[in-house]
């Protein structure tokens, strides 16, 4: 082989490390294997036709709720990588630059690319359903946001195989995600994947802000509406006000890199600090951005499986627009220890305690839902009930880290890396999986098994403890995140031993989901009244799966938990409005663009993580034709006729 | 029920756009009055700062009523709403920079 | 029952400028306005970096050398003319 293209190749893919062979073998294989599917059973044009093109919300719900378990699967491959080396000391299973790689790589993947798909999953199955809607309010724009949050997320995860993963931590800071410390394409990947599904972002936040406050059905005033409704806009909010800011810090950061600017270098009149904090001016939004729809869908969870209203609404109401926006005035937290002087962190540390207040209001709130309620200890139950102990822990340790002066002590000890982990997974994992499990049956049609949904439960909350408890304590003893090694005699080993057994025990519960999905496709109870649950709220008046066009007759409410009055109206036999006679409906057309301007995307942004900048020329200039050809095209939506829907409904058994 | 009398009398009329004319010249105004106060070096730098941003508020203005057409909507005015809670978070985001990053020393501004 | 606002779907269209006529425009509309409040966000964060590393110029050309005041000056009148450009069409 000439030197040249040898050269060119080592630098080009990843080569040397087993563990990356192994991948790249199996990336080979598994494409291969879709391919073969795919063309064996004649399914490309079903793919085409039914997924990559679709703007229904249900469908691109779905396509999200995929994506996020895939990388759920895959940032926990991580994470246990990561426990497996610091299960005892001085470990030998990974090296520290494949460490830093895999932490980097974790932490990413879960929030940016496994949370934020997982709530905009749930977004898109519930929300128009909830509100009585036919679709969100820019479908087409809808379908742009899921792929470009999907090319973001498969540009973002090339780096493993070809030219090497990010490595300065899912925060990226520099100076250490600077060029001079951090040659090499993997930080380039980072700012890139980020920014193209941060765009993705921004686009869902403004289309379902405009969906709940546009479109909801008649006589659905917002003080009538779902909490999982009101939890959403209130992330939308924030998804507003905070993503922009990201987006500037990632881009300045890319043009210190690849244009050779001084905003965040050491030298040259750069402030590194800068970016540490316009990171968190998003950072600590983006955590509540996370964690409120969980919120939102524990109370629709809690009422159901309590049957009764939930308790305080409006004052959940009032708590979750107050996290919106103090959420924006706590970012310091995050660097106490730069020591931008008294003044600042007081501020910022009364802020932070300020927001535990809310918070604690809706712990009480679903509390006093459950008191005297008919409870059914259901899987979606179990994870809301397995999250309030969660939170609270976490909530306290949140409030001990935000006391400015004990926060040095903490900072950066697994005692913090403890209190993210109890938030986040025991509020937006808990939350998503019982959103999932809540909602599959609308989706789909059918239930997961609740047998091994429970025993996937008690091995993932079992776990949980296992895992954090003893990282709080080893906090305390001086261990430091990101440390890929450390000595015997600190009295380390027990509590990092114990927490790698939870972390496994995490994986067979996350094995043992699966395996409640695999199965119940086959066994699940089917569900053919649409309401498996003896749910309170829209989405359960309809057949599952809903017609693609949700609602034949858009419902009229005069009450909270409309779909629960009405099922008891009609159970003291008041009598029934006359159906109104159907009118034709007004639909998005499917369209192939979106998926066309992200692969667009995608190749610029190759581009610029290798400075290979003619595709980024090529990329850039197939966007801006898409973009045009979208504003010239007037041929995009469509009227489903009055026998049309009366076919589709009467074959849907109603009339 | 919907909140736009005074859009609606705005298109209804005929003649010349008046109001965009207005607007049109205004934003001119109060452009070049910037630009001279500071080429001029018209004032001390401290009073020339608080003006210039005097200024720049009421060129958003005009912006945002002559040409953006901001009193027209159908139902609420949310978006007046969520503009205003911008305008808190653009005042966190640029005073609470300055502030947090002029440490150690550092004078930031 | 008193009106629900935000409502489209029994939205009586009158009174109304014709780019709100429709479901359509009023939707458009409303997701433009929420769209700039997040582009408000965007600047003012470039403006914040601008303030703090406004005096890091180490040793470098700093704003007196760099901006030229002949043609931002000119790039601005012709932004504010743009927005009246249409008025010939509509006199
Ligand atoms: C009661 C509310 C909460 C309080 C008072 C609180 C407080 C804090 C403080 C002070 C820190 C910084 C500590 C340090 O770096 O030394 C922190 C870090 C963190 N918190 Fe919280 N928190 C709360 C809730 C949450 C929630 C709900 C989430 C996510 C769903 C969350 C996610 C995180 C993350 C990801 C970090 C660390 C990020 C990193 O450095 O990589 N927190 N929290
Ligand atoms: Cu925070």
């Amino acid at each position: 082989m000439p030197v040249g293209v040898q050269n060119y190749t080592t630098h080009f893919f990843v080569t040397g490390d087993p563990l990356i062979y192994g991948v790249d073998v199996s990336i080979i294989l598994v494409s291969l294997a879709i391919v073969y599917v795919l063309t064996r059973y004649r399914k490309w044009g079903w793919l085409w036709r039914e997924w990559l093109t679709t703007v229904d919300h249900k469908r691109i719900g779905i396509m999200y709720l995929i994506a996020a378990l895939l990388m759920l699967f895959r940032g926990g491959v991580d994470g246990l990588l990561m426990r497996t080396q610091l299960a005892w000391p001085n470990m030998h299973f990974l090296e520290a630059e494949h460490y830093n790689q895999i932490f980097t790589t974790h932490g990413t993947i879960m929030i940016l690319f496994m949370a934020m798909p997982f709530i905009f999953a749930m977004f898109n199955i519930a929300v128009p359903l909830q509100i009585g809607a036919r679709d969100v309010a820019f479908p087409y724009l809808n379908a742009i946001s899921f792929w470009l949050f999907f090319f973001g997320a498969l540009l973002f995860n090339h780096s493993f195989v070809i030219g090497g993963s990010p490595d300065a931590g899912w925060t990226s800071y520099p100076p250490l995600a600077d060029l001079p410390f951090n040659p090499g394409p993997g930080e380039n990947y980072y700012l890139l994947g980020l920014q193209i599904s941060g765009i993705g972002s921004i686009a869902t936040g403004i289309n379902f802000f405009v969906t709940i406050l546009k479109m909801r059905a008649p006589g659905m005033t917002l003080m009538r509406m779902p909490l999982f409704c009101w939890s959403v806009l209130a992330a939308c909010i924030i998804i507003i006000f905070a993503f922009p800011v990201l987006t500037v810090a990632l881009a300045l950061l890319l043009i210190d890199r690849i244009a050779g600017a001084h905003f965040f270098t050491m030298f040259d009149g750069g402030n590194p600090m800068m970016f540490v904090n316009m990171f968190w001016i998003w950072g600590h939004p983006e955590v509540y951005i996370v964690v409120l729809p969980a919120f939102g869908i524990f109370s629709e969870v809690v009422a159901t499986f309590s049957r009764k209203r939930i308790f305080g609404y409006s004052s959940m109401v009032a708590s979750m627009l107050a996290i919106a926006v103090i959420s924006y005035f706590t970012w310091v937290h995050h660097f106490f220890t730069m020591g931008a002087g008294p003044g600042v962190n007081s501020f910022f540390a009364v802020a932070t305690m300020i927001i535990a207040i809310p918070t604690g209001v809706k712990v009480f709130n679903w509390l006093m839902t459950m008191f005297q309620g008919r409870i059914r200890i259901t899987t979606p139950m179990l994870w809301t009930l397995g999250f309030i102990p969660n939170f609270a822990i976490g909530g306290a340790t949140g409030v001990m880290l935000s006391v400015a002066p004990a926060d040095y002590q903490y900072h950066n000890s697994y005692f913090l890396i403890a209190h993210f982990h109890q938030v986040l997974i025991g509020g937006t994992v808990y939350g998503m999986l019982a959103g999932m499990y809540y909602w599959w049956p609308k989706m789909f049609g059918f239930k997961l098994d609740e047998r091994l949904g429970k025993w996937a439960f008690w091995f993932f909350n079992i776990g949980f403890y296992v895992c954090f408890l003893p990282q709080y304590l080893v906090g305390f003893m001086g261990m430091t995140r990101r440390v890929y090694i450390y000595p015997p005699g600190l009295g380390w080993e027990i509590p990092n031993l114990i927490s790698t057994i939870g972390a496994y025990l995490m994986g067979v519960g996350f094995i043992l989901i699966v395996a409640d999905v695999v199965y119940s496709i086959r066994y699940g109870e089917r569900d053919l009244t649409g309401d498996p649950w003896d749910g309170r709220t829209l989405e359960w008046s309809l057949s599952s799966p809903p017609p693609h066009y949700n609602f034949a007759r858009i419902p009229r409410v005069d009450s909270r938990d409309a779909w629960w009055e009405m099922k008891q109206r009609r159970q003291r036999g008041e009598p029934m409005e006359e159906p109104e006679p159907l009118r034709p409906i007004h639909m998005p057309k499917n369209s192939g663009v979106p998926f066309i301007l992200c692969v667009a995307f995608f190749v610029a942004g190759f581009g610029f993580v290798f400075n290979w900048y003619v595709f980024s020329v090529i990329g850039l200039l197939t966007v801006a034709i898409c973009l045009f050809h979208r504003s010239f095209d007037y041929d995009t939506d469509y009227y489903i006729p009055v026998e049309e829907l009366e076919h589709h409904e009467a074959a849907l058994g109603r009339t | 029920m919907a909140h736009t009398s005074e859009g609606a009398a705005r298109h209804a009329a005929s003649g010349p756009p008046w109001m965009h004319i207005i607007g049109f010249v205004l934003s001119i105004v109060l452009t070049l009055a910037a630009l001279w106060l500071v080429l001029g070096h018209a004032m001390r730098p401290a009073p020339l700062f608080f003006t210039i941003m005097v200024l720049a508020v009421l060129q958003i203005a005009v912006q945002l009523f002559f040409f953006m057409h901001i009193t027209e909507s159908y139902g609420p005015a949310w978006h007046v709403w969520m503009l205003a809670l911008g305008v808190v978070l653009v005042v966190a985001i640029v005073a609470g920079s300055i502030w947090i990053m002029t440490f150690g020393g550092d004078v930031a501004y | 029952m008193e009106a629900v606002h935000g409502d489209l779907h029994t939205a009586a269209v009158r009174d109304v400028p014709l780019e709100h006529t429709t479901e359509d425009g009023q939707l458009r509309i409303f997701g433009f306005w929420i769209f700039i409040v997040s582009d408000l966000i965007l600047f003012s964060t470039l403006f914040a970096t601008f303030a703090v590393l406004r005096t890091h110029v180490a040793g470098g050309p700093g704003p007196a050398q760099l901006f030229d005041v002949g043609a931002f000056t000119a790039e601005t009148l012709i932004l504010l003319i743009f927005t009246v450009v249409y008025l010939p069409g509509v006199m």
